[in-house]
């Protein structure tokens, strides 16, 4: 009896399993089809943002979205790939979307539908990628169209891959943005070069920046900025603007168009990197024209809230890390303006205070207990553990700003200087701008852009802000930092620290021993 | 009824054995010296959990095995696990009471831990939506842990081999998200699809996918219908 039902018995547990599997697979399948989701983050990150809402609403008819996303990808853009699929769900719930999600990298495509869906992908500005796929059990390198084209009335616009799934939504709003508000042109980024900048257009940096135009370096040669340039990033130059390179961005901005400056005011000796130099940019006359004046000569330090910076050294000369005054973290941040708008702190460090002449925003602010110390000339980290009576001023410095408005030229009152380039005709002074100038100023530069990714959010908010009205600078800022922590004691860290490593298990401990003697 | 009545005697059970204040105590102090001793806690200066929420799904591999090893794999070598199939309980009942007593037991684990995201709330601005997806994936992820501990410990008699086993399981299918760009590309999605890891970032960050959610309750009830079986299966030997 028991030898015919044993086999019988495994075959019904072998099929009992079976339908456990089937039943656990259909199950994910379902969910995978009808996707839902709950955001349970305070300042709901990752639900559609109210300006992307309020573009999909614009439309006047359908929006066509039709994303090549590549499914048989590797990191890092493989989650990037799941981020946009899922949000472009998202905007088809939303709003009037036809959307089609193709897969260029599908190995089904026979060569004639492969080819018809390249060329449909580059007519629609979606760019061919050089990407890892997965054929079989090999890694092959293939150039494949990996982007997302909308399509509205007769306008089009092509959203360039993305690395990080938490740029997934940022970087659809703005291609729907494009169509919707017929935003289509590129802008070009012009990048100051040839006095000692570093070069961004060949950096890791202009990854980020490349989504929100065109970079072009721009050398000061005495002839005028090309037209083409629609705004002017002028990232910590080591040798200091003349008068007619002043006068050139001068005359660039009196077109209505947009500068940022993030300046360097103690860039390091070359020789010994723990001495500072002080350095003039050149540009403090130009600024103080339109209305901000930096104080060149001091330094912003913060005691109490000094961010760790590699700075000093340990016995064997090896560089380590140490909360540094001169690397003060900002929590004071203007919440309004687009440029830091949902940040919660910036790093700014060795930056000069900011005094604004004219109406225009504090962008970031020291704390309370911080102070301003003149003639700072080294990185030795003993030196600013006690104040100074004679050189430090205590009190809350700006060391960001933005302005934005109709400045006269800082040229109106004062002797034009003459080209060197005799072959370029100079065109016509411009006392007033035709347009609104934007100008975003930070005292803080290449080290500010090392210290923290809220720093690169800060510098695509600037030169968004420059370049449109800066709406979906806030979008940029939900995927950034966590809060800073609030300032504490070291008492206060030990108990943190401590209770919290020994506290829970003592509570158990305790509530064990109180279960036994009530049984007792 | 009778599942609860096994969970509520198996968690009692946990109490009055050394075992709650051995694995217990364990699990808190390592999450607590990671996060707050280990890490650069106070010098990163951020208020977020997420250093607790990296460490606890590799903890936990740990953590449960030991939970889970001795709950049928004792039984069965004791020779009480014959006595209980005669008992008039059903194997699922069994089952689910087993499971049911264990995950009370994580629940107490991750209970002790509220000091932790309160800490910090104390001194910042905690956002607590990621904080109660990170718990809410935990439970998820702990009972996927737990279920196939239940499984391996049902089809052995040897403790050792039923925390090894649980053990070399659960961590396969934690670093399989994380071992993507080394394996066969051919296995990367199947992999991708089978991570915890990965089913759980997307949780912890503060976003509660349906798909993760069914992914890891069809874990759970895959693994618990198998150990369901596999003690089925033991009746006919």
């Amino acid at each position: 009896m028991a030898a015919s039902t044993r086999p019988r018995a495994r075959l019904q547990t072998a099929c009992t399993i079976a339908l456990l599997l089937l039943g656990a697979v259909l199950l994910n399948v379902l969910a995978d089809l009808y996707p839902r989701r709950l955001d349970l983050t305070a300042d709901g990150r990752h639900t559609l943002a109210p300006i992307t809402r309020e573009l999909l609403a614009e439309a006047e008819g359908p929006i066509t979205i039709r994303a090549y996303l590549p499914q048989r990808i590797q990191p890092p853009y493989r989650q990037a790939v799941r981020a946009l699929r899922d949000t472009l769900a998202e905007f088809e719930a939303a709003g009037d979307v036809r959307l089609e999600v193709l897969d260029p990298s599908d190995p089904g495509l026979d060569e004639a539908a492969r080819r018809s869906m390249d060329e449909a992908a580059a007519g629609h500005g979606v760019a061919a990628v050089p990407l890892q796929l997965a054929e079989g059990d090999a890694l092959i390198q293939r150039e494949v169209r990996f982007g997302v084209a909308f399509l509205y009335r007769e306008r089009q616009a092509a959203v360039a891959p993305i690395e990080r799934a938490a740029d997934a939504e940022y970087a659809l709003t703005r291609g729907l943005r494009a169509v919707i508000r017929d935003e289509t042109r590129r802008p070009v980024i012009g990048v100051l070069a040839g006095h000692g900048e570093p070069d961004l257009v060949d950096s890791p940096l202009a990854t980020l920046l490349t989504p929100l135009g065109d970079m072009q370096r721009v050398v000061l040669d005495g002839r005028p900025i090309p037209a083409t340039i629609d705004l002017l990033l002028i990232v910590g130059p080591r040798q200091p603007y003349g008068e007619r390179d002043r006068y050139v961005i001068d005359q660039f901005a009196m077109r209505g168009r947009a500068l940022v400056a993030m300046l360097d005011y103690r860039p390091p000796s070359t020789v010994f990197p723990d001495v500072l130099v002080p350095l003039e940019t050149g540009l403090e006359p130009l600024l103080a024209a339109y209305g901000v004046e930096i104080d060149t000569e001091r330094t912003a330090l913060d005691r109490t809230r000094a961010l760790p910076a590699p700075v000093a050294r340990d016995a064997n000369g090896r560089v380590i890390t140490v909360n540094h005054p001169l690397f003060p973290r900002i929590r004071d941040l203007d919440p309004e303006h687009p440029v830091t708008r949902g940040l919660s702190s910036l790093a700014t460090p060795l930056a000069a205070p900011i005094t604004l002449a004219v109406e225009g925003r504090i962008l970031a602010r020291t704390g309370p207990e911080a102070a301003t110390l003149s003639g700072v000339a080294t990185l030795d980290v003993a030196r600013y553990a006690a104040v100074d009576p004679k050189r430090e001023t205590a009190g809350s410095v700006a060391v960001a700003a933005a302005v934005s408005g109709r400045p006269a030229s800082a040229f109106v009152d004062r002797e034009r200087p003459p080209t060197e380039a005799a072959e370029t005709a100079e065109p016509p002074f411009t006392a007033r701008p035709r347009g609104d100038v934007r100008l975003v100023v930070v005292t803080s530069g290449t080290r500010m852009l090392a210290a923290g990714e809220n720093a690169l959010v800060f510098l695509q908010n600037a030169v968004e802000w420059g370049l449109t009205d800066g709406a979906l600078a806030g979008l940029r800022a939900r995927a950034a930092e966590d809060p800073p922590l609030e300032d504490t004691t070291a008492a206060t860290r030990r108990l943190v620290r401590y209770g919290l490593t020994i506290g829970p298990t003592a509570l158990l401990l305790l509530l064990g021993g109180l279960r036994r003697w009530g049984r007792r | 009824m009778k599942a609860l009545t096994i969970a509520r005697r198996e968690v009692s059970s946990y109490f009055d054995l050394p075992i709650a204040y051995v694995v217990l105590p364990a699990f808190l102090i390592l999450s607590g010296l990671y996060v707050f001793v280990l890490q650069p806690f106070f010098l990163v200066g951020r208020t977020t959990l997420r250093p607790f929420f990296e460490f606890a799904p590799f903890i936990f591999t740990l953590f449960v095995p030991a939970i889970t090893m001795r709950l049928f794999a004792e039984e069965r070598r004791s020779g009480n696990l014959e006595v209980l199939l005669t008992w008039p309980v059903g194997d699922l009942s069994l089952v689910l009471g087993k499971f049911f007593g264990a995950f009370a037991l994580l629940g107490a684990a991750l209970l002790l831990t509220l000091p932790f995201p309160l800490a910090v709330a104390a001194i910042g601005d905690l956002d607590w939506g990621p904080v109660l997806g990170g718990y809410l994936g935990l439970m998820l992820l702990g009972g996927a842990y737990l279920a196939i501990g239940l499984l391996v410990s049902a089809a052995t008699r040897n403790q050792i081999i039923a925390f090894i086993g649980g053990f070399a399981l659960c961590f396969a299918l934690y670093v399989a998200g994380k071992a993507l760009p080394l394996v066969p590309p051919a296995l990367a999605p199947w992999l991708e699809a089978i991570s915890f890891d990965l089913r759980f970032a997307g949780i912890a960050r503060g976003v509660v996918d349906l798909r993760d959610v069914v992914f890891f309750v069809s874990a759970i009830a895959l693994g618990l219908g198998c150990t369901a079986e596999v003690l089925t299966a033991r009746r006919w030997r």
